[in-house]
């Protein structure tokens, strides 16, 4: 029987493909078993009706022939003698006599038995011998008249008129088991039939975070090889737009740092000091956009080694060479030991963090608590925070926040997508909260059990 | 007056040609440039050249290529300039020989800054013992990969390094067992004259020793020589790449 086995789980398996098709074939087998099982049992009714009522035919009539063949007088006698087996016979007077007619195939059989038509009536408890429906230890009643008129009550023991004998419990286990091993079977069925449905879904899944992923084996049943077929045609198709669009913003950038060069150069030929200042300022500008560009564009170095980092160096150096640049940076905590993972990624994720920080928070302040498990890097400023609704759009790429936060509107929008991917190529991730004393704090979490994925 | 130095610029725009030129000669040098590695090697049979300043793009040879076979007969310092911000493009330009690397746009401020502390480099050194630029120094079991800026322990954990951190070691590294005082240190990075007392160099001293797991009380690789400075107490050996 297909139980749930826990209730909030009920929902969600009857949502699945393979619960519902499970669930299909079995009420249609338990249909179809109770039907042959309700079949049998009508038969067995029958069957046993037949045996019961041949068999209280055999007995009554001979009984009645006794009681037919003996003169009145020794009717009792007869009577008394007749006792026994589970059958009383006594004598009633017309009045006391039951008022309907029994159905069933009784008085047919009494009737063949004796070569005569009898009248038989009944009390209307039960509806005939081996109907199954007499009450337990309510005697089941006839009365039958005599050739002479002299109606007779005849009592069955309820012994005699129970049920039809119970169902054999060997009947009902083997019903059981057969129902047992359908359901595994369909259950097994239903997973194969299933799996190519799952295995899309993952792949569909992985496209998201991989385009290179490798495609979908096109094997399996007609539906499934075109599913797959498609599902792979679909993946080169958006694996040559992303593509083709990368290529193209990168030829754009790249194209554009020749005439920034030049435009640099001349700036320099300025003689007012201010104008050129300003103009110099909005290069720079320019230029982190181009490389933001591009960095975002390269796409994470998935091929980049995974090594051992002393983290602590890596943050302490990335701190001193913001001082030279005049800001002043607080490292709290340490990292206990070397982290597995890939440099040149954390380095920018940090270092994005960190301009972000000084960008809109007037300052940076870097966290480090490190466990076995987990080595946690905090990068929190006392800036204005994000608005509730910012907190979720500003990982995705090319959303920027405009408001006095971006005052400064350099930068693409990719710098904190960046940082996203790089938690995620680690087996990380970002978490960005509001501290409640003012400012943001951007959470790179990174697992230290599982070494990262190599893609 | 003295000899003003020579840099030879390389590069096929002409409009940048023209603008370095303008720009290093208002700046106290004397400029020439070439428009593809023909006319580069015509001038430097030519002129006595003190800096080359390299595109990487150009039309005939790409300068990765010039900057090798420059290297085979001469070590005149080099700086890469590039469109492309590739880190791969970088090391391997530093594997190449150049002695630096500048990705386009940059800063000319910035462009002249590095030529003056190359230039210093490579000056306060007798002839003889001029750097050759190397891509990895080991010594003492940790090796510094000078193209990466990376900093490998003997148990293989990568260290990084801060600019100043990474400048120090590398000047110490290219003078072992030298002593270097305060004043050398000083001018050698900051390309200044050392303030009086200024404990900056110490400072960072110490951090590097952080690094280097050197124990300041008695530390094994650089050493304190009172009253002196301070000099790298390991053989150095030069090397492709870090084990």
């Amino acid at each position: 029987m297909l139980q749930a086995p826990v209730r909030p789980n009920w929902r969600r398996l009857r949502s699945t493909l393979a619960a519902r098709l499970a669930l299909i074939v079995l009420v249609g087998l338990l249909v179809a078993q109770g039907v042959s099982f309700w079949l049998q049992w009508q038969e067995r009714s029958v069957a046993v009706n037949q045996v019961r009522g041949v068999n209280l035919a055999d007995r009554l009539a001979p009984a009645v022939r006794v009681l037919e063949a003996s003169p009145s007088a020794q009717r009792a006698l007869a009577l008394a003698a007749l006792q026994g087996g589970g059958v009383q016979f006594e004598m009633v007077t017309a009045d006391q006599v039951f008022a309907l007619v029994p159905r069933g195939a009784l008085p047919g059989m009494l009737s063949a038995r004796l070569g005569r038509s009898v009248d038989i009536r009944t009390d209307g408890q039960g509806r005939g011998p081996g109907s199954g429906q007499a009450r337990a230890g309510l005697a089941h009643r006839l009365d039958l008249q005599l050739m002479d008129g002299q109606w007779v009550r005849v009592s069955l023991a309820p012994e005699l008129d129970a049920q039809a004998p119970a169902l054999p419990t060997s009947l009902l286990s083997e019903l059981l088991i057969t129902l047992g091993l359908v359901m595994a079977v369909v259950v097994l069925a239903v997973q194969q039939a299933t799996r190519p449905l799952r295995q899309l879904a993952q792949a569909a899944d992985t496209l998201g975070s991989d385009l290179d992923a490798p495609p979908l084996p096109e094997d399996g049943p007609t539906e499934t090889r075109h599913a797959a077929q498609a599902f792979n045609r679909m993946q080169a198709r958006i694996k040559r737009l992303v593509n083709e669009r990368a290529r193209a913003l990168a030829a754009v950038s790249h194209d554009l740092r020749t005439p920034l060069t030049r435009l640099r150069l001349r700036t320099e030929l300025i003689d007012d000091e201010r104008l050129r200042e300003q103009m110099s300022k909005d290069l720079e500008a320019m230029a982190a956009m181009i490389d933001g560009t591009l960095a975002y564009l390269r796409g994470l170095q998935a091929n980049e080694q995974v090594r051992s980092l002393d983290i602590n160096a890596l943050l302490e150096s990335m701190a001193d060479d913001a001082r030279v640049l005049g800001r002043s940076i607080q490292i709290h905590g340490q990292a206990q030991q070397a982290f597995q993972g890939r440099l040149t990624a954390l380095r920018r994720a940090l270092q994005n963090l960190i301009d972000n920080a000084f960008k809109y928070g007037q300052g940076a302040s870097i966290r480090v608590e490190d466990s076995p498990a987990m080595l946690k890097v905090t990068v929190e400023d006392s800036g204005p925070g994000l608005a509730a609704a910012e907190l979720s759009k500003v990982t995705e790429p090319y959303y920027r926040v405009d408001s006095a936060r971006s005052a400064t509107g350099d930068g693409v929008g990719l710098g904190l997508s960046i940082v996203k991917d790089v938690a995620l190529l680690h087996n990380g991730e970002l978490i960005l909260t509001n501290r409640p004393q003012g400012g943001l704090a951007a959470t790179l979490l990174l697992p230290r059990a599982v070494t990262p994925t190599l893609s | 007056m003295e000899k003003r130095d020579c840099i030879l610029i390389v590069d096929d725009e002409p409009d940048i040609r023209r603008l370095l030129v303008d720009y290093l000669v208002r700046n106290g040098f004397e400029a020439l440039a070439a428009r593809d590695g023909r006319e580069m090697w015509q001038l430097l049979a030519r002129h006595a050249v003190d800096l080359l300043v390299l595109d990487l793009m150009l039309p005939d040879t790409d300068g990765l290529t010039l900057c090798r076979d420059l290297r085979a007969s001469s070590s005149l310092p080099v700086i890469m300039l590039t469109a492309r911000g590739e880190e791969a493009d970088r090391i391997v330009g530093i594997e190449m020989g150049a002695d630096d690397y500048l990705v386009k746009p940059f800063n000319p401020r910035e462009l002249l800054a590095r030529i003056k502390s190359i230039l210093r480099r490579t000056r306060a050194l007798p002839p003889n013992l001029k750097p050759e630029p190397v891509r990895c120094l080991l010594f003492g079991g940790w090796c510094l990969d000078t193209a990466e800026r990376l900093l490998t322990a003997p148990d293989g954990v990568a260290t990084p390094l801060s600019g100043a951190e990474f400048r120090l070691l590398r000047i110490l590294l290219e003078h072992p067992n030298r002593v270097l005082t305060r004043d050398q240190l000083t001018e050698l990075i900051h390309g200044h004259e050392a303030e009086a007392y200024d404990r900056a160099i110490d400072v960072q001293v110490s951090r590097l020793r952080q690094r280097l797991r050197d124990d300041s009380r008695e530390p094994q690789l650089i050493k304190t020589v009172r009253g002196e400075g301070y000099v790298l107490a390991a053989s150095v050996q030069a090397s492709d790449t870090c084990p």
